[in-house]
């Protein structure tokens, strides 16, 4: 049998266990300076400097519409990328490397809230937890789904 | 073979965009002999080099190809429309081949028989009427037997007898075998014949004459490569050194020649550099591995490398002597250095340049960016510091990181030209294709600019020529049914223009149909019907730059496929550039482009705004004010609105904070009461403003990156870049900021757009600042903002009474103020808005209710007035509005002003008088009354057909003001007829306009304008006329 396990960083998110796909995760970052872009989506939490690089960091709270950060650990981060251009995902905490069966793997319930059900390819079952995947290209996306809105 | 096939592919794609150029001069100058050599020689290395290289597909087009040019170069054949369109396919298909062959190492596959067939039929079907070229006339002949032909350089005279020439000839087939006939008739053109039937000899096994080539090419390679030997080639032209060795090996190997003579020139750089033993292996070795990578049969490879063995020893004896005699010489050639080093130099120069992929210096330009970055840092360390021992060579690394960035930028810069290129042979094409009569003209094509613009902006500009050939200029049927030149002309323009680089692309065409663009936004569902009706045809146009929007009622194969000016305004937007199209229905159509020069490093001054650090470009900054309440420059406000005097000019300004809103305008409203700010003076266009910012820092050089593109639609920013500190800092973009600007000034959220068109189009620039004021019954008054010099409140208390008017004391002097009309009276108390104007050193106030606005518009007069002080009344931001006589008042203040002494003219005399040509009521009701006051008799006239009337009639002036924009006859046409001739011919000339680049005001200069005045500055307007006069008094 071939291995048909799949490995994904994860991260909290106001209390939500998630995953991303662990090669898709370039840096993990604690915090950084950010600075900050006036007239920018809210969800844009500014640009930092990354080893040169000038990084877009997002706040998936924000992004996702959930409540501001009540707990004291802010500014961990992962990034990624999307077309070619690094982004820095804002998020609660990060947890481990986790690989899991894809026996375990299920579609997103039509229950979802809609802005979840967006970004969201999918969940793992986890003992006592479900794992909410995250798809970077769509939760990225947004610059565009919202000037189509605007 | 990579590296061969590689190297094959360039060379190649080069030598097919010359001819493509080439080919279109000669079709409209056939009988240009040296292009067609040029032509001839370049499609036929391409075919001996495909054969070499074993690809039959590229041969056999390219073959057929030059059979038809060999018959042109002849004279056998006319170069015809039809000829000249074929061998262009043939190049066509040699490129898609060649695009096969790049891209899998192969030759794809395909079927090129008839196009074989066509360039044969075309050379057969004139070849059969030929008379066979007579042997005498011909003095040489090249290369009877294989197919290679050598092209015309390669030579080596006075090799060959006559004798054996014509031997050769004789044993050649006969010209009517059209397929290896080819007669030289150019006397320095060819020499080395091979014997035909030296079928066995080496050179033959080796591949013929254009192997030799390749490999002798490969060899300079390695030899200019090699650090041991590269010496050998100094003070040698390493074209010519080729050839020359070629050439010799060629006869060599093929046995016709053992002589020493020619082994000393073709390998005279060996010689002459007195050749080692030492570095006679090196060169063996070098020669063996190129030989190898030839893929030559072992057998051959020996056999060659026996032949230079031998070669070798005549080199190394002769390398010897030429040594010692070098020695011996030395003493005599020292005096007579200066002589030969311009005779070095001067065949040098093309091999001053060397071919560096292009990957290569992009790499270079990042590590400079960074190593400039880096620098930076240092300078800011060092800054905190106070006395290092590192301050010295960090100045000097400094310096040095400078001088390379400019370096480096240098080489990333190209002609424009470069990118149109390949213009010619596409309209030439499109001539054929559409029927079409179309001349292109190209201007400045040595504009230099980086070449990573350059790549962008090509395809945009090709497919905007190609736009205007096919949709913009019409067939010549209608053209003269138009009463246009049969012929359309299209014309590309290149010029810098402050940092920036400006190309317009404008054709004599159709122009852009309103009616039909409305249409299809309707169709399209663009906008609806009443917005398009309130839209200007400037903007309905600018539709086109939206996607799917092509105006061609049939989609031709030339353009019309939808993919259109969007994808050219996006393409030109991303690297920073504008777009900008003005079109008259009937007249034609101009787009310019305006790009940044580069990319790359900006130098930005940092501000600070909140707490947040940004930068702006230096390029755009004019100068830098600070500003608090006791110092001279302070911030006023008018109803809230932020304005600066500064010289005597207001300026709006605009808080940045408020602009990026990090700030509510409650806030902003605080801002007088603070005590510092500083003020950055902008200039966008002709539009000039303050921008308050609460820091400025130092200056930084800068590398502009891109934004994520999450942020791309901010239009107030241009880019973002990290600091020497390391942080990100965001670059503001002046002309963001301008267009939110606007945005505020009128919460329409489309007036930014209007704004940029309306000033794109040209004579619809009269838009200005105009200062909006309440007095009395009637609420609205108005008057431009740039003839008011100062903005008032003065206490009640103080107005005083002299000989019964009304004066208050300001600045020292007795200032009087007028009551705007007879109806309104001055307030009792509380504090008097009073507008003030300055003529010379006097000033007077006009007491006025309120300033209620200041906004731009264009006043356009359309009722005048017969009130005191009125010029007429106006539309302005949508109302009626009074335009008061500044003039008048100022009279009224003064008693007569006409004789008293504020101008510069010289009383007494009989009074100067001055012809006014304006189209704009407004503006000759504005002047004329200033002009009068000033003592000039004055004469107005609104068109320049009618001022031409004047001078038919004799009428004679001291001076001629003419505006720029008017309709029929502008006023450069207005002025060159003036001195074409007649009694104006030497009467002083100013140019008033509202359009003051430095462009507008050489082309004034040239076309014979004395003098250049921008509209509504008063001051300078009247000096003018003052030193124009006197001037023209001197002189007569």
């Amino acid at each position: 049998m071939e291995n048909t396990n799949k490995d994904f960083v994860t991260i909290r998110l106001a209390g939500q266990l998630c995953g991303v796909p662990v090669l898709t995760v370039h840096d993990v970052l604690s915090e950084q300076m950010i600075t900050s872009v006036p007239l920018a989506p809210s969800a844009v939490e500014g640009v930092l400097n990354l080893r040169g690089r000038i990084v877009t960091a997002i706040n998936l709270r924000k992004r996702l519409g959930l409540g501001v950060q009540d707990t004291g650990n802010v500014g961990m981060s992962i990034v990624v990328e999307y077309n070619g251009e690094p982004y820095s995902l804002l998020i609660d905490s990060v947890g481990d490397v986790m690989s899991f069966p894809d026996e375990s793997f299920e579609r997103n319930p039509v229950t979802l809230d809609q802005r979840w059900q967006e970004v969201s390819s999918g969940i793992y079952r986890m003992d006592g937890e479900l794992l909410v995947i995250l798809d970077v290209e769509k939760l990225l996306n947004f610059g565009k789904g919202q000037a189509a809105a605007a | 073979m990579d590296d061969l096939l590689n190297e094959f592919l360039t060379e190649t794609s080069e030598s097919i965009d010359v001819v493509d150029v080439e080919l279109v001069t000669l079709e409209q100058d056939p009988t240009n002999k040296p292009i067609l050599d040029n032509i001839f020689r370049l499609v036929h290395t391409i075919k001996g080099t495909c054969g070499f290289l074993g690809l039959p597909r590229l041969e056999s087009v390219a073959h057929a190809g030059e059979n038809v040019l060999g018959k042109f170069r002849d004279g056998e054949l006319i170069v015809t429309a039809e000829s000249v369109t074929l061998i262009l396919a043939a190049l066509d298909r040699i490129k898609e081949i060649l695009a096969g062959l790049e891209e899998t190492q192969q030759e794809p596959d395909g079927d090129d028989t008839e196009i074989i067939a066509q360039l044969n039929a075309v050379a057969s079907g004139q070849a059969a009427e030929n008379v066979a070229p007579v042997v005498v006339a011909v003095e040489e002949v090249e290369d009877l037997n294989l197919p290679e032909i050598k092209p015309s350089e390669n030579i080596l005279p006075g090799q060959v007898s006559l004798e054996e020439l014509e031997a050769a000839f004789a044993a050649a087939p006969g010209p009517d075998d059209e397929e290896e006939e080819s007669v030289s008739d150019d006397a320095s053109s060819s020499d080395v014949v091979k014997m035909p039937s030296a079928e066995e000899d080496l050179l033959f096994r080796i591949g013929g004459e254009e192997a030799i080539k390749v490999i002798i090419h490969l060899f300079h390679n390695r030899l200019l490569a090699d650090a041991g030997v590269k010496s050998l080639m100094e003070g040698v032209n390493t074209r010519d050194s080729k050839e020359n060795m070629s050439n010799f090996l060629s006869a060599y190997l093929a046995g016709n020649t053992t002589s020493t003579g020619p082994v000393l020139k073709g390998f005279e750089g060996f010689v002459s550099n007195g050749m080692t033993d030492t570095q006679n292996e090196i060169v063996r070795g070098l020669l063996e591995n190129v030989l190898e990578e030839v893929d030559l049969a072992p057998l051959v490879l020996d056999e060659v490398m026996v032949a230079y063995d031998m070669i070798s020893v005549e080199i190394l004896a002769e390398a010897a002597r030429n040594v010692k005699a070098t020695a011996d010489a030395d003493k005599a050639e020292k005096a007579a250095t200066n002589k030969s080093a311009a005779k070095s130099g001067e065949p040098s120069i093309a091999n001053q340049s060397i071919r560096v992929n292009v990957q290569v210096l992009e790499d270079l330009m990042t590590m400079v960016s960074e190593l400039v970055l880096t620098r930076n840092q240092l300078m800011q360390l060092l800054r905190n510091t106070d006395d290092s021992e590192f301050s010295i060579p960090l100045q000097r690394l400094s310096q040095c990181t400078t001088e390379l960035q400019e370096g480096v930028m240098k080489t990333r810069m190209q002609p424009v030209g470069n990118a149109w290129a390949k213009l010619p042979r596409i309209i030439r094409d499109l001539q054929l294709e559409l029927n079409k009569k179309i001349d292109l003209q190209m201007l400045g094509a040595d504009t230099e600019l980086d070449r990573q613009v350059l790549e962008l902006i090509k395809d945009p500009l090709t497919h905007m020529v190609r736009n205007s050939a096919d949709h913009g200029i019409e067939v010549p049927s209608v053209r003269l049914a138009n009463g246009k030149k049969e012929t359309g002309t299209i014309r590309l323009n290149a010029f810098h223009e402050g940092g920036h680089i400006i190309i317009e692309i404008t054709d004599d065409g159709a122009g852009l149909p309103v009616d039909k663009l409305k249409a299809k936004a309707l169709k399209n569902e663009l906008a609806t019907e009443d917005e398009l009706n309130d839209m200007s045809d400037a903007q309905i146009q600018r539709f086109i730059f939206h996607p799917g929007f092509s105006t061609a009622e049939k989609v031709t194969a030339v353009s019309g496929r939808g993919v259109g000016m969007d994808v050219v305004r996006s393409n030109i937007e991303k690297i920073g550039g504008t777009v900008d199209l003005r079109s008259v229905e009937g007249k034609g159509t101009s787009f310019s482009i305006k790009i940044p020069l580069t990319l790359a490093i900006v130098s930005a001054l940092i501000v600070k705004c909140k707490e947040e650090r940004f930068a702006i470009p230096q390029i755009s900054v004019l100068e830098l004010v600070r500003a608090s309440n006791d110092s001279d420059h302070r911030i006023e406000h008018i109803n809230n609105t932020p304005v600066l005097r500064l010289r005597d000019r207001l300026l709006p300004l605009v808080h940045l904070d408020k602009i990026l809103g990090m700030s509510d305008s409650d806030e902003v409203a605080d801002k007088g009461a603070r005590s510092e700010d500083y003020i950055i003076i902008t200039q966008v266009g002709s539009f000039t403003f303050g921008i308050v910012v609460d820091q400025v820092f130092d200056t930084e050089e800068i590398v502009v990156k891109p934004v994520a593109p999450i942020l791309r639609d901010l239009s107030t920013f241009a880019g973002n870049t990290i600091l020497g500190d390391g942080t990100v800092i965001m670059i503001l973009d002046p002309n963001g900021i301008v267009g939110e600007i606007s945005e505020n000034m009128s919460d329409t959220t489309d007036l930014s757009m209007d704004q940029e068109e309306v000033v794109a189009v040209a004579g619809n620039e009269d838009r200005e600042a105009i200062l909006l004021f309440s007095a009395g019954a009637n609420a609205r008054y108005a008057v431009p903002l740039s003839l008011v010099a100062r903005l008032e409140e003065v206490d009640v208390k103080t107005i005083e009474t002299s000989d019964g008017k009304p004066v208050v004391q300001y600045r020292g002097q007795l200032m009087p103020l007028v009551k705007l009309n007879d109806t309104y009276d001055l307030k009792t108390e509380g504090r008097q808005a009073v507008l003030v104007f300055a003529d010379g050193d006097k000033t007077m106030g006009v007491a006025v209710d309120e300033i209620s606005d200041i906004l731009e518009d264009e006043i356009d007069v359309e009722l005048s007035s017969a009130v005191d002080g009125q010029v007429g009344t106006a539309v302005i931001d949508g109302n009626a509005t009074e335009v008061i006589d500044v003039a008048y008042y100022i009279e009224k203040a003064f008693g007569t002003l006409g004789n008293a002494s504020t101008s510069g003219h010289i009383g007494g005399k009989k009074l100067p008088h001055i012809l006014l040509v304006d189209d704009s009521k407004f503006f000759l009701n504005m002047v004329r009354p200033l002009l009068t006051a000033a003592g000039y008799k004055i004469t107005s006239v609104d068109t320049a057909a009618d001022a031409l009337k004047l001078r038919d009639k004799g009428k004679d002036f001291d001076l001629i003001i003419s505006d720029i924009e008017m309709p029929e006859m502008d006023g450069f046409n207005f002025a060159e007829k003036v001195r074409e001739g007649g009694i104006w011919q030497k009467t002083p000339l100013v140019a008033l306009s509202s359009h003051s680049t430095p462009r507008d005001f050489a082309r004034g200069r040239e076309v014979g304008f004395d003098d250049y005045v921008v509209k509504l500055d008063r001051e300078t307007l009247m000096t003018t006329i003052g030193e124009q006069i006197s001037k023209n008094q001197r002189a007569a």
